[in-house]
């Protein structure tokens, strides 16, 4: 058996209160993101709070595990998105300098993406997406001297047409959620091809991963307390050619915090892995050591996000659509403008629109900085009739 | 049960929920209500007892404002006994018949279950009357079983009154399902509508609105404000409209009847109720149900049932981008008119009467 450990990096710019009223003199970095938590919507989730909160629970102390396992060989997997990258220049240079360090060991993988985890990959007109990935190798090349060749899109979201894009763009392999409406009776641990094409897709299998990313701390959870030798076994005996554990990269001492022993179980996987002969790889090294089993047709767009795996957790309510259609037609074009247009295109700001009810709408308020979707509508909508102003038209 | 005001003299959600409560409920068990006046209910033994100095709708707080309260109570209990009325339960509405409830209480030994609609604090603004507060503060330690008519009443009671959890059942008002209808055509001569009904009180924080309006005229001169409602704040509130210079785009109607109440919601587009302290709110729920966009304060507790932009009470700045949001973006208001039409549908009178019904089983099981 092998396994790829994938990490999700990622940081939005999260928006300041902006109303109608606002004062549209200042320069629009400083008039609509929260650059200090004096302006932010709450404190608590300031982009600068955030980050350093997260660099001190995770991205520092988890980082370093990680790095004492690539230093022995043992391979992992990044996905890291350009706004995370911008974020750690400003708000916490070390976690940035300690990923550099895991890059330099040359044992972990980066993934390609689009530069600012939009949804650029469901637009109309897919050239903003090709720009924004191409924007994303440059930083790849630029901070950790990588090369993508497999690529994950924003949440793992994909249909037939982005699978057809990103192989148009060079990429051998992509990353998707292992979900049943995808494989149907296919199993996540097997390698497939998209249909009609060279693309290779790896599958994630989500069960496996939600046991580390959502279940590990339940303690009401009848698997509870998960230990590494333990979810090793699971691995081992799990039927196929590999297991793809794809997880929020805070989930690592900031979503579980370290007195779950989160951080302890991340330093004896690897070990346990070992013991029951299972090879840790990057994504790379298993596409070249397998076949495809099958095509995969899909014709309606996918995700990991929520319970649905669909993109409705962005555009499931009208809001979100109108809000995604006026963030689409919107054309800048000034580069000072085309920057900040990109910046809003961060899949997050529409995130923050969804009403779902139940657990998801429960998690969903978790990461929201806004007092209710109205909240969000509003502000994000008043930031782009602001933009489209200055923009001219 | 003993109640207070009553349609058609009814001013607030007390009256409403009296009245529907009371139609729903007599299905279901015999009922005997007393009123501070003569009225007719089919199927219904009203008893009315007249209270001498005392008008629902005009209560003056002279001296010898509390003298009356206490013989209305008094004869409450006199008339109830004296027309040996059978009853296994007493429910009163607020305070005012809290003192008769008690005392017949005492005499029969039936349970009490005491309804909350507001309490001292709201209505006062965070100013209350002792007196009052001292009889409100003797309902919550005497009754076997207490309704709130929302999470933010059911913790008001527990805050200012120290109400045991275990005694309060939150039991939101509802709406007549056959009055849901969110298909109007919106708008006055062309211009939007926004509408405040309610009291001019303190309470209901109506000021807040006529500030708002000069912030939205800076950007959307077609729109015209509706202020309905008489109150103590009236000529202060048109002196300010004055004063602001915004005196052209807004109209106050004074108290209207319910058909002209129809009316209004009928071609207003947003619904403003900026209460500094609201532990319901019917008339939310009302805008709600003919498709009128409700902004409310986060301290109306109607926000529990609906779909409303909430906004602090005093943040004026904030309630003019709200309502300019609304006339902006036509989207945003359908999504919270559609929202609601599927949530009301399912708060009906009848579920109100069940679940009151409910609550009484589980007092009598108590005793």
């Amino acid at each position: 058996m092998e396994v790829a450990m994938c990490f999700h990096v990622h940081q939005p710019f999260r928006l300041r209160r902006f109303s109608i009223f606002s004062d549209t003199k200042l320069p629009p970095e400083r008039a609509y993101f929260d650059n200090d938590p004096e302006n932010s919507l709450r404190p608590m989730y300031s982009n600068k709070t955030v980050f350093q909160r997260a660099t001190k629970d995770c991205y520092v102390p988890a980082t370093q595990i990680i790095l004492d396992h690539a230093n022995t060989g043992r391979k992992f997997c990044y996905s890291v998105t350009g706004t995370w990258v911008e974020s750690a220049m400003r708000f916490g240079p070390e976690a940035l300098d300690i990923l550099q360090s895991v890059a330099d060991t040359k044992n972990v993988e980066f993934l390609g993406e689009t530069y600012y985890h939009s949804l650029a990959g469901l637009y109309d007109d897919l050239s903003e997406f090709d720009e924004q990935v191409e924007m994303h190798k440059n930083m790849l090349k630029e901070f950790f001297d990588y090369r993508p060749s497999v690529f994950r899109n924003t949440e793992l979201i994909y249909d037939n047409r982005i699978g057809t894009e990103v192989e148009r763009l060079g990429f051998k392999a992509q990353i998707i959620e292992g979900a049943e409406k995808v494989l149907g009776w296919r199993a996540p641990t097997y390698i497939y091809k998209r249909i009609g094409g060279n693309l290779l897709l790896l599958t994630r299998h989500y069960r496996l991963s939600d046991d580390i990313g959502f279940r590990f701390s339940n303690r009401a959870w009848s698997e509870w307390p998960l230990t590494a030798e333990k979810y090793a076994d699971w691995i081992a005996n799990t039927p196929g050619d590999y297991v793809l554990i794809y997880i929020d990269y805070e989930t690592l001492g900031e979503h579980h915090k370290p007195d779950t022993g989160i951080l302890e179980f991340m330093k004896h996987l690897p070990d346990e892995f070992e013991k029951k002969g299972i090879k840790m790889l990057t994504p790379s090294e298993i596409i070249k050591r397998h076949e495809p089993k099958d095509e995969l047709d899909v014709p309606f767009a996918v995700s990991w996000a929520d319970e649905s795996r669909d993109v409705s957790t962005w555009l499931g309510n009208s809001l979100q659509q109108y809000a995604f259609k006026r963030l689409q037609s919107l054309r800048v074009d000034s580069n000072r403008l085309k920057r900040i247009w990109r910046l809003l295109q961060t899949s997050d700001h529409l995130y923050y629109l969804s009403d779902k009810a139940g657990m998801d709408g429960f998690v969903h308020q978790y990461f929201s900085p806004y007092d209710s979707p109205y909240d969000a509508f509003i502000n994000f909508m008043n930031i782009l009739d602001d933009l489209k102003r200055r923009n001219g038209n | 049960m003993i109640g207070w005001e009553f349609p058609p003299k009814s001013v607030g959600g007390l009256g409403t929920h009296t009245y529907e409560l009371v139609n729903e409920l007599k299905g279901l068990v015999s009922i005997s209500l007393v009123l501070p006046f003569k009225a007719r209910v089919e199927g219904i033994r009203v008893i009315p007892v007249p209270a001498r100095y005392l008008n629902p709708y005009k209560l003056s707080f002279s001296h010898s404002f509390i003298d009356s309260i206490r013989a209305y109570n008094e004869n409450i209990v006199k008339e109830v006994l004296g027309k040996r009325v059978k009853f296994d339960i007493i429910h009163v509405h607020d305070w005012i018949g809290v003192e008769a409830g008690i005392r017949l209480k005492r005499l029969t030994g039936r349970p009490l279950v005491v309804t909350f609609h507001a309490t001292e604090y709201d209505r006062t603004a965070g100013h209350p009357w002792e007196v009052i507060k001292e009889i409100e503060q003797r309902a919550v330690n005497e009754a076997d079983g207490i309704i709130a008519v929302s999470n933010l009443m059911k913790e008001e009671l527990i805050k200012y009154y120290h109400a045991d959890p275990s005694k309060i059942d939150v039991i939101y008002n509802g709406i007549n399902p056959t009055a849901i209808d969110g298909s109007s055509k919106k708008g006055l001569f062309g211009r939007k509508v926004v509408l405040y009904l309610g009291r001019l009180a303190i309470q209901k924080n109506p000021e807040s609105l006529i500030r708002a309006i000069p912030l939205v005229l800076e950007k959307e001169k077609n729109v015209v404000f509706i202020i309905a409602g008489s109150g103590e704040l009236l000529p202060r509130l048109a002196k300010l409209s004055v004063d602001l210079g915004v005196k052209d785009h807004v109209i106050f109607t004074g108290r209207v009847t319910d058909q002209e109440k129809e009316f209004l919601y009928k071609i207003s587009d947003v619904f403003v109720l900026p209460s500094v302290s609201e532990p319901f709110g019917i008339t939310v729920l009302e805008a709600a149900s003919k498709g009128v966009v409700p902004i409310i304060s986060k301290t109306v507790g109607a926000g529990e049932q609906v779909d409303a932009l909430e906004v602090d009470f005093w943040d004026v700045n904030k309630l003019a981008e709200y309502i300019l949001a609304v006339m902006k973006y036509p989207v945003l208001g359908n999504h919270v008119k559609e929202n609601n039409i599927r949530r009301l549908t399912g708060l009906s009178w009848a579920r109100v009467a069940r679940r009151t019904l409910k609550k009484y089983k589980k007092v009598l099981r108590w005793k």
